[in-house]
């Protein structure tokens, strides 16, 4: 097992016992190797809150890793730090490099001119220089409650967002959804067709079929609808599709049509 | 008599809390000087000592686990002022810390208290429909825009959100900063962890609000 799965592992709960103690006496004596823990703990953490864990990897996680307080500070902030970096517009334009996966998009692009337009702003209120990474990072001083941040926390309706949608019809375009780039959350309605069941495992595919959320056992709300709510963050701009199935026909043999697909197009609002 | 082995450590030593003991100047100084040739140093490898404590405790799942490290480091320093031949000391200290990780693991069985379940759902809509939902966003977002540009860009690489335009390849940043993955990685999650501290101060100040 390499280094990286048996950190897995750890904050799964199921590297055995004698593994544990090895490892946690060798963090006690190694700063590299806790660093690296509790970075591995936060990839852990995203994965989830993207949905990209394995159904039996998702339960473990809720089991185990999210059963201390301290470590569900810890997704929350994740996910907050998602939203930060998307507020404040990604990175500033002058760090970007030929690196960058910028998106072909139109609206990309002119999102990009409005983000750089806006950092360029930021950084003329500040000193020159800090070319390059320092190897000495200075501390991160505390925002000051100055105008900027107060524009900034005013701009940020980090709110939950409710999106109404319907089944897919033969040879309709899909719903499209303009969400603003403060909200927190996307609550999604999707009507249910009967019979409805009382649990259903919901998924969120992008365009190329990730998977960018999911959810098992979800109680319909209503008997007509289900909600859900997905972290706004886990959507950047792009084609959806939401695919519903009910847990009795999750556990039978599958047939032809018999989840529910409903398809929708995110726009982000600068 | 309580008796801990840890590795490197040795059998029969007592590593119960003492109810009659405190925590001594002559204690605390005994560990320090075991942990550096200096003051600062010391006082820095304590630190770090308690805080891989503190997540040890965490990663088993104990409550309060800040205070679980503090029992641990006391205990150590209680043995030293005693007199006890140590050795080596980290493998002491962790034997000392897998004492108090079945006492206080126990005790939490003894208290029955009920454990959270958390979902996604709970996590997604935990503080989303309220006003503290706002702040920590606000605050992470000037912590964001204090930083110089290229470690804005490291943390938007490592931690903006999955798959938007903020995303940048790794190993190609990497490449460009002449570091290794794993040391972008580390650098970042360095970064990540003084975000945190600017994030308690922000809203300590009772910045971030509307």
């Amino acid at each position: 097992m390499s280094r990286a799965a048996r950190l897995r592992a750890y904050f799964l709960g199921v590297l055995p016992e004698p593994e544990r103690e090895v490892l946690e006496e060798e963090v006690l004596a190694e700063k590299d190797l806790h660093e690296e823990m509790q970075a591995s703990a936060d990839d852990l953490a995203r994965e989830y809150l993207y949905g990209r864990l394995s159904g039996a990897d998702r339960a473990r996680f809720e089991a185990h890793f999210l059963a201390s307080p301290r470590r569900r500070a810890r997704v929350a902030f994740l996910r907050d730090l998602a939203q930060a970096v998307e507020g404040v517009g990604g990175v500033p334009a002058a760090a970007t490099g030929p690196a960058r996966l910028w998106t072909a998009r139109p609206l990309a692009w002119a999102a990009a001119l409005l983000i750089g337009l806006v950092v360029l702003l930021v950084l003329l209120r500040r000193p020159a220089g800090a070319p390059g990474l320092a190897h000495q990072e200075p501390p991160v001083p505390a925002p000051t409650a100055g105008p900027e941040a107060t524009a900034a926390a005013r701009a940020l309706p980090t709110r939950t967002q409710t999106v109404r949608l319907a089944p897919d019809a033969g040879g309709t375009a899909p719903t499209s959804v303009s969400v603003d780039s403060g909200v927190a959350a996307l609550r999604l309605r999707v009507p249910l067709p009967e019979p409805v069941q009382p649990g259903y495992d919901v998924q969120v595919r992008d365009a190329a079929g990730t998977v960018r959320w999911r959810s098992g056992d979800v109680a319909p709300a209503s008997a007509a609808a289900l909600e859900v709510e997905v972290p706004a963050a886990a959507l950047p701009a792009g084609d959806y599709e939401v695919v519903v199935q009910g847990a009795t026909q999750r556990d039978a043999s599958p047939a032809p049509g018999a989840a529910l697909h409903v398809r929708f197009t995110l726009v982000r609002r600068p | 008599m309580m008796g801990v082995k840890g590795a490197g450590g040795r059998a029969d030593i007592d590593v119960t809390s003492g109810a009659n003991w405190t925590l001594t100047g002559e204690g605390l100084q005994q560990l320090l000087d075991r942990l550096g040739p200096d003051d600062a140093s010391a006082g820095a490898a304590y630190e770090a000592l308690r805080e891989r404590l503190a997540d040890f405790f965490d990663w088993r799942g104990v409550r309060l686990p800040e205070a679980a490290a503090d029992a641990t480091l006391d205990r150590v320093a209680r043995r030293l002022s005693l007199g006890a031949d140590v050795g080596h000391l980290r493998g002491f200290i962790y034997g000392v810390a897998r004492h108090v990780l079945q006492e206080r693991l126990r005790a939490q069985i003894r208290e029955q208290q009920a454990v959270e379940t958390w979902t996604a759902s709970a996590i997604a809509s935990s503080s989303s429909s309220s006003a503290e939902r706002e702040r920590p966003v606000a605050c992470l977002m000037g912590c964001l825009r204090a930083l110089p540009a290229a470690q804005q860009e490291l943390i938007a690489a490592y931690y903006g959100p999955e798959g938007s335009p903020y995303g940048v390849d790794h190993r190609g940043l990497a490449a460009r900063l002449g570091l290794t993955a794993g040391g972008l990685r580390a650098r970042a999650h360095r970064l990540r962890v003084r975000l945190e501290g600017c994030l308690q101060q922000c809203l300590r100040n009772g910045e971030g609000d509307r």
